[in-house]
């Protein structure tokens, strides 16, 4: 995959696939209803202008992975303002937000009313996301591009993944979009030399902490298990997965880190190395 | 590719009620008749316009699959893209009208260097109008948009739009009247 354009397209205006879309904008003769030969020939005048004077522009070749890059921006600013919004709530309605996280029924809303379905048990030394908790972001259609697959699961835009450092603080956080196949238990856990540097931040009430500067990489954890809904119950706008939404910490950026998938009860581990910047 | 294998795909990405051209695709063949729209729009600032054309296009990746489904997604990002030039320039109001310089017969000297002045002098009216005048010309006149459909871009009434390109218009005459005059002066000198 490329984010560029082609290089010919930048260059050469004779071999741009865009050159025929250039408005013919000296070929309509109408005025526009605002009448007069002197104003028809101001129309015609600014039409040669405005065509003559961006003929040969081109738009940047690189545009495609800038308009990604400022959407991982965008997302990343919008988790965060997320946590901030949780934080606010949880300090305005404290007793509110503790009986929600007391009794979280499986499933929540809807949900609720059906019988609920066995906990999966998490892989040892990860910490369980089930079903109950999972999300329905809604995903561009072509997210897979961006998204790096292991087994079972897809770590949704991890090919250039981003994190930003917290004002005067040695930590980056960053989100993480987490797709696991409906029916299937996966773990995903660091290993390798990153592990004494990212940690997970899935648990209940992990994005509380968010905003107010007080995480530490010992509050995030070092893999996270997680319980595919059964196919009839995803939330999920991408059909047969189950979406989980939480963050990741790291304390160094740009670093690799290489993470180990595996289904349970199936499959050899399967790890993927993605490069977290900035 | 070669122009008219373009062409065929430029028309499938902008036609039909729905469409399902992957975004890359639409950027590779529609970003710089885009980006020539959005250079007018912020007064051939290039950097503003790259800035612009960045940012319409980020809000349109974020729900993609909604507006291929609506059908026409280069109408869509003219909108974003028509709407942002105006909202900036509102929020940041970085560069209020600008006035032209006083005399510009020192730099006619044929006919040709009076089309030149001339068409400078537009394009400088052009970027000194106000914002909603200038989107309302460069869409009418660079676009070629009907007058229904810039109404629906910009949010307002055809009549509007009627009205600010009569407007935009009425003050271009005015500005490019003088340097033709300049050059008509020098010319019985």
């Amino acid at each position: 995959m490329s984010d560029d354009m082609p290089d010919s397209a930048a260059s050469n205006p004779e071999a741009d696939p865009q050159a025929a879309a250039v408005p013919d904008v000296t070929a309509t003769s109408d005025a526009a209803g605002v009448g007069g030969a002197a104003v028809d020939g101001t129309v015609r005048r600014l039409r040669a202008a405005m065509k003559d004077a961006v003929a040969g522009e081109h738009p940047p070749a690189n545009l495609l992975s800038q308009v990604r890059a400022r959407r991982r921006r965008h997302r990343a600013r919008t988790a965060l303002v997320s946590a901030a919004v949780v934080v606010i709530g949880v300090l305005v309605f404290p007793p509110a937000a503790s009986q929600l996280r007391d009794a979280s029924p499986p499933g929540g809303g809807p949900a609720a009313a059906r019988p609920p379905a066995p906990l999966p048990r998490a892989v040892p030394g990860t910490v369980l996301k089930p079903c109950n908790l999972q999300i329905g972001e809604q995903l561009p259609l072509d997210w897979r591009r961006e998204s790096v697959q292991a087994g079972p699961v897809w770590l949704v835009d991890m090919k250039q993944a981003t994190a930003s450092y917290y004002h005067k603080h040695k930590l980056a956080i960053g989100g993480l979009l987490v797709q696991v196949r409906s029916g299937v238990t996966a773990s995903v856990k660091v290993v390798g030399p990153a592990s004494g540097h990212f940690r997970f931040l899935f648990a209940p009430g992990d994005s509380i902490k968010g905003v107010d500067n007080r995480y530490t990489l010992k509050d995030g954890e070092n893999g996270v298990t997680f319980g595919g809904c059964p196919a009839s119950g995803e939330a999920s706008f991408v059909s047969g997965y189950t979406q989980f939404g939480g963050y990741f910490l790291i304390d160094k950026i740009p670093q690799r880190v290489t993470l180990e998938v595996q289904a349970v009860g199936g499959g050899r581990p399967v790890r993927v190395t993605i490069l977290v910047g900035y | 590719m070669q122009p008219l294998a373009a062409l065929g795909r430029e028309q499938s990405v902008s036609a039909g009620p729905e469409t399902n051209v992957p975004f890359e695709d639409f950027v590779r063949y529609r970003s710089a008749a885009l980006f020539r729209t959005a250079l007018l729009l912020t007064g051939q600032d290039r950097a503003e316009a790259e800035d612009l054309l960045q940012g319409a296009l980020e809000r349109a990746y974020r729900r993609w699959g909604r507006i291929c489904r609506a059908g026409d997604p280069e109408r869509y990002v003219r909108r974003i893209l028509a709407n942002a030039s105006t909202d900036r320039w509102r929020r940041l109001r970085r560069r209020p009208e600008r006035e032209l310089p006083p005399d510009a017969a020192g730099l006619v000297e044929s006919d040709h260097a009076a089309d030149v002045v001339e068409r400078d002098f537009l394009l400088r009216a052009l970027a000194g109008l106000p914002p909603r005048q200038r989107a309302v010309l460069v869409l009418r006149y660079f676009c070629d948009l009907p007058e229904a459909e810039i109404a629906d871009a910009l949010g307002c009434s055809a009549g509007t739009v009627k009205s600010q390109a009569s407007r935009g218009l009425a003050r271009l005459r005015a500005i490019s009247e003088t340097p033709r005059a300049q050059a008509q002066e020098v010319s019985q000198r």
